[in-house]
């Protein structure tokens, strides 16, 4: 049976809602990877794990954005992160 | 047992079935050419009559590199060449060179047959091609400019969406829809429990796939960030990390030529050295010059993921890099655990024939979920002209998945028909794509389900029949000849007939079914 349509989004909250789980999922789901690899001792078995991992949790992102109820709020939310892990990554980078 | 909420329930229901429903064509190709792609290397005997020859363990390999550069010059230049060993199922020897040309650099691959000292370009030129032609339409790869290597990755990529939104749909009836399935009556339930059952029993093995084929595809979105954030740009950094051999690939320039150890000469010295493990792969790395070395992979076919790797200066004799198997830490495992799950080059031939039959249950599980897709929108709420339009999709799909089976067999059988020499890939190629698209073209004006399934079960029962005929006229290695002497077109012969046989059969069922 087909889905009830009256759970469903608008058209421009569904093009917003797809693009943050795509694009912001991919970007979060990347950096949060970069961050993690940080970690002294198993932060690089980590990074390397993100082979199949990144695509695990960008699955994951991408389900959340969907199940978001406003498609701006969690743009704003996948790109706040994004940029904080991005910036903790850019800085602890090198020593690896 | 509580499921998602209505309303969670809807939304994924509805992604679930709008993502299936676009990459469920492509997905179909993948699925069905990749299962067929896991047996490429035991098909090789069979489409090229010229390697059904015996192991040969030592060759000379500096007169093979320069053969190679004769073809195709570049080769001696070439800062690694890399060559597969042959084994009992491919007994002649793969060789991927990089050469650079304007557009920068590309691999070409070759065959090198010991016995008839030939040396042939594989895809191109006039090497067989049916087992890298299925194998490259498993990622798209005919698409041009990488196109449909990156459409295939972002498949992989949605296919994991699929999966993990459908087991989040179906959860709360997965344990009843499991015991209701049954072959006795099909109905529409007979397929929405299908899809599910098959689904669930295949889902491990699924997302597997969707993991490490989106992995394969689209692996610089994986690495590109980690070089450029946490490297700095250092991108041999890295790789040397996950592959160490890497480190000894340095393409200098200005290395002088020298002389060296003859390679044949190295490889009896790893595997004296070595004993009880096989070489299966060589890395020959800066030929004739100053900072030549052979590396080598030493594995135990035993065990999953244990392979050993050796790098050994061609000038010294000495090891640059030496990891017994089981020696590799978890960073330089990962990528070879990715690639054994797979390639399925685990658990020898049993393992192989339970992931085909896994990958033909996903197949299954693709076509299932279009028809309830159809079936649940053939109702009085959709206006004529929907149903219209879903039914011309179902039936654009149905086409273009199930016409792919005949077309294989034809793909087989003028592999054979089609006289070796110049051109032969070309025109097998041409001849399977073109005839894909005529059978597909043909499928779709017999307007239902019924008589396009009927169809191509009937086209390729008779053509998969003609498989074993065409290898016999070719070759003369007729069924009951190649029993004896080469178990390997032996066995690819009777798995056509077989499945011919069966597919006659069944459209005979299927067609007494609808007579009654």
């Amino acid at each position: 049976m087909p889905a009830n349509p009256k759970y469903l989004s608008s058209p421009g909250q569904r093009v917003l809602k797809i693009s943050a789980g795509l694009l912001g999922g991919y970007m979060l789901s990347a950096t949060i990877h970069l961050v993690i690899a940080l970690i002294p001792g198993i932060g690089i078995s980590l990074l390397v794990s993100g082979t199949f991992s990144v695509f695990l949790l960008w699955v994951v992102f991408m389900i959340l954005a969907f199940l978001a109820r406003n498609g701006w709020l969690i743009w704003g939310i996948y790109l706040l992160l994004t940029l904080v892990f991005g910036v903790i990554a850019y800085s602890g980078g090198g020593a690896l | 047992m509580k499921g998602l909420g209505t309303r969670a329930y809807n939304i994924l229901f509805h992604t679930h079935t709008v993502t299936g429903i676009v990459i469920s064509a492509i997905l179909f190709v993948i699925f069905f050419a990749g299962a067929i792609s896991l047996y490429k290397q035991e098909l090789y005997q069979w489409e090229d009559p010229a390697a059904r020859i015996p192991v040969t363990d030592s060759i000379n390999y500096e007169r093979l590199i320069s053969g190679l550069d004769s073809m195709k010059t570049g080769v001696k230049e070439a800062n690694e060449i890399r060559v597969r060993l042959p084994s009992d199922a491919c007994p002649v020897y793969t060789v991927y060179v990089p050469l650079e040309d304007s557009g920068g650099v590309y691999y070409s691959t070759f065959t090198y047959n010991p016995v008839t000292d030939n040396i042939t370009e594989l895809f191109h030129g006039d090497g067989t091609t049916t087992g890298e032609t299925l194998y490259r339409l498993h990622f798209l790869d005919q698409v041009p400019w990488y196109i449909g290597r990156y459409v295939a990755g972002f498949v992989s990529v949605f296919f994991a969406f699929t999966v993990v939104a459908g087991l989040l749909i179906h959860w709360k009836n997965i344990v009843s829809k499991f015991y209701a399935f049954s072959f006795k009556k099909i109905t529409k339930q007979f397929w929405t429990n299908a899809h599910t059952v098959f689904g669930m029993i295949g889902l491990p093995f699924q997302l597997m796939y969707a993991v490490t084929g989106a992995f394969y595809l689209l692996s610089i979105f994986i690495l590109a960030p980690a070089v450029v954030v946490l490297f700095k740009g250092d991108q041999e950094k890295l790789i040397t990390k996950i592959y160490p051999p890497e480190a000894f690939h340095k393409h200098d320039r200005n290395a002088r030529a020298a002389d060296h150890m003859p390679i044949a000469v190295a490889l009896q010295k790893i595997r004296t050295d070595h004993a009880g493990y096989n070489v299966s792969y060589l890395e020959i790395i800066n030929p004739g010059k100053e900072n030549a070395a052979l590396g080598a992979d030493l594995v135990n076919e035993q065990d999953f993921n244990r392979e050993g790797v050796v790098v050994l200066d061609l000038r010294s004799g000495s090891y640059k890099l030496e990891i017994k198997p089981g020696e590799k830490n978890y960073v330089q495992s990962v990528l070879q655990g990715i690639s054994k799950l797979h390639f399925a080059t685990f658990g020898g031939w049993l393992l192989k024939t339970l992931y085909f039959i896994l990958s033909l249950f996903t197949c299954f599980v693709i076509i299932s979920g279009v028809l309830m897709w159809k079936e649940a929108r053939n109702k009085p709420g959709y206006s004529d002209k929907q149903r219209r339009f879903h039914h011309r999709v179902t039936m654009v799909y149905l086409a273009v998945c199930f016409s792919l089976f005949p077309a294989t067999a034809l793909l087989f059988i003028s592999e054979q028909l089609v006289p070796s020499g110049p051109g032969h890939a070309g025109y097998v190629n041409t001849l399977f794509f073109s005839c894909w698209l005529l059978l597909a073209a043909t499928g779709y004006f017999l307007k239902t389900e019924k008589r396009i399934t009927v169809y191509c079960l009937v086209l390729g029962g008779v053509l998969a029949c003609c498989v074993p005929l065409a290898n016999g006229i070719s070759t003369g290695d007729w069924i009951w000849r190649s029993a004896a002497s080469f178990p390997y077109v032996f066995i690819t012969d009777l798995v056509w007939l077989i499945t011919g046989l069966l597919f006659l059969v069944l459209a005979a069922v299927m067609r007494r079914r609808g007579a009654g």
